[in-house]
């Protein structure tokens, strides 16, 4: 029995094959009797199981998922005040996001005035607390070059 | 008119606006599914039972978002199959903790049926004998023979409902049936040597 044949049987019982795979197959299946006998004892097993008995939950199912689903509204109920309803989650979302933003935009605007009281210049860097980028150009300083240089 | 002669659509609006009879109803017509998914997934267990329950009632706090996209049976479906790999998960945790080898083993899966009596019982009915091979395969093998030989689900929607490439699906079914054929044949030889 070649792998690859038994590969297509497998898979001939789960998902369609080409028409070249399927008449290989066939051409296989013709061919090897322990092929054959392995394609009766596949669909002899999967029978078995497809057969089987459905199980089913004890009588009054539909009872229980009542019941508790009726103790958990209730408990939700009696941790939302008097007066007050159940906020649904599309309506809550925006609700707890716009104290993110307040809390976030608060903290923001702190700690960019405090960047700014300890730093000892006023730019974008230091009210984030970064600290100023220093370019080459910037410590080299024409005057020195020139003295050392001999020219001034 | 009355609830038991509704579409499936017009009752999850009904249910949407508050009614708990078109609720009840959905209930009623979808357990026996639900209960089919869980129960062979995790055995006649009060764990079956629980996560049969907790489907329906993740069915109805997710109602809003609902849109029909699948229909409900196929939505249940997936909610039940994914609240039994989870307590299959939670079982497998439990096993690392308490280990336990029960009577029978032969391959090398982690057993995760201790609840059913069956696993311990002697199998003299081919119905028993495959509920006991399929409690011994791991899970992702049993949701897919579940799902595609027992629920009658195309390999296309055991794929969708599994959230699985259709090729991890047909791989998957292929040892799974292996192994069950596997553990059948042997059983079959225990049970004609306990014959003899």
């Amino acid at each position: 029995m070649k792998r690859s044949e038994l590969d297509l049987l497998y898979r001939s019982l789960d998902a369609s094959l080409t028409p070249e795979e399927q008449s290989r197959l066939d051409a296989a299946l013709r061919r090897d009797p322990g092929l054959r006998d392995e394609h009766e004892r596949l669909v002899r097993l999967r029978s078995q199981v497809e057969n089987q008995e459905s199980p089913s939950f004890r009588a009054d199912f539909s009872q229980r998922v009542m019941e508790r689903l009726a103790a958990e509204s209730s408990t939700m109920r009696a941790s939302i005040p008097e007066g007050e309803t159940t906020p649904d989650f599309e309506d809550a979302l925006p609700l707890m996001f716009r104290k993110v933003a307040v809390a976030a935009s608060v903290a923001a605007v702190l700690l960019v005035t405090y960047n700014l009281a300890t730093s000892e210049s006023v730019s974008i860097n230091t009210s984030f607390g970064l600290t100023e980028e220093l370019y080459p150009e910037d410590l080299y300083d024409a005057r020195i070059a020139l003295e050392t240089e001999g020219e001034l | 008119m009355r609830e038991d002669a509704l579409t499936d659509e017009a009752l999850v609006d009904a249910a949407r606006d508050g009614c708990e009879d078109a609720f009840r109803t959905l209930v009623e017509r979808y357990e026996g599914r639900v209960a089919s998914v869980v129960i062979r997934m995790l055995g006649n267990t009060p764990e079956a039972e629980d996560a049969g329950q907790e489907t329906f009632i993740r069915f109805y706090r997710g109602l809003r978002g609902f849109r029909g996209q699948a229909s409900v049976g196929t939505y249940l479906t997936r909610i039940a199959i994914n609240l039994s790999l989870t307590e299959l998960k939670k079982r497998r945790r439990r096993a690392i903790f308490v280990p336990f080898t029960p009577p029978g083993r032969e391959d090398d899966t982690p057993e995760l049926e201790y609840a059913d009596p069956a696993a311990s019982a002697e199998y003299d009915d081919t119905a028993d004998r495959i509920q006991a091979a399929l409690n011994r395969l791991k899970p992702e093998f049993r949701s897919v023979i579940v799902l595609r030989l027992m629920e009658g689900y195309s390999t296309k929607e055991t794929a969708e409902i599994l959230g699985l490439p259709v090729g991890t699906v047909l791989s998957r079914l292929r040892r799974s049936q292996e192994k069950l054929k596997r553990m059948l044949i042997s059983s079959n030889r225990e049970l004609v040597h306990e014959t003899v």
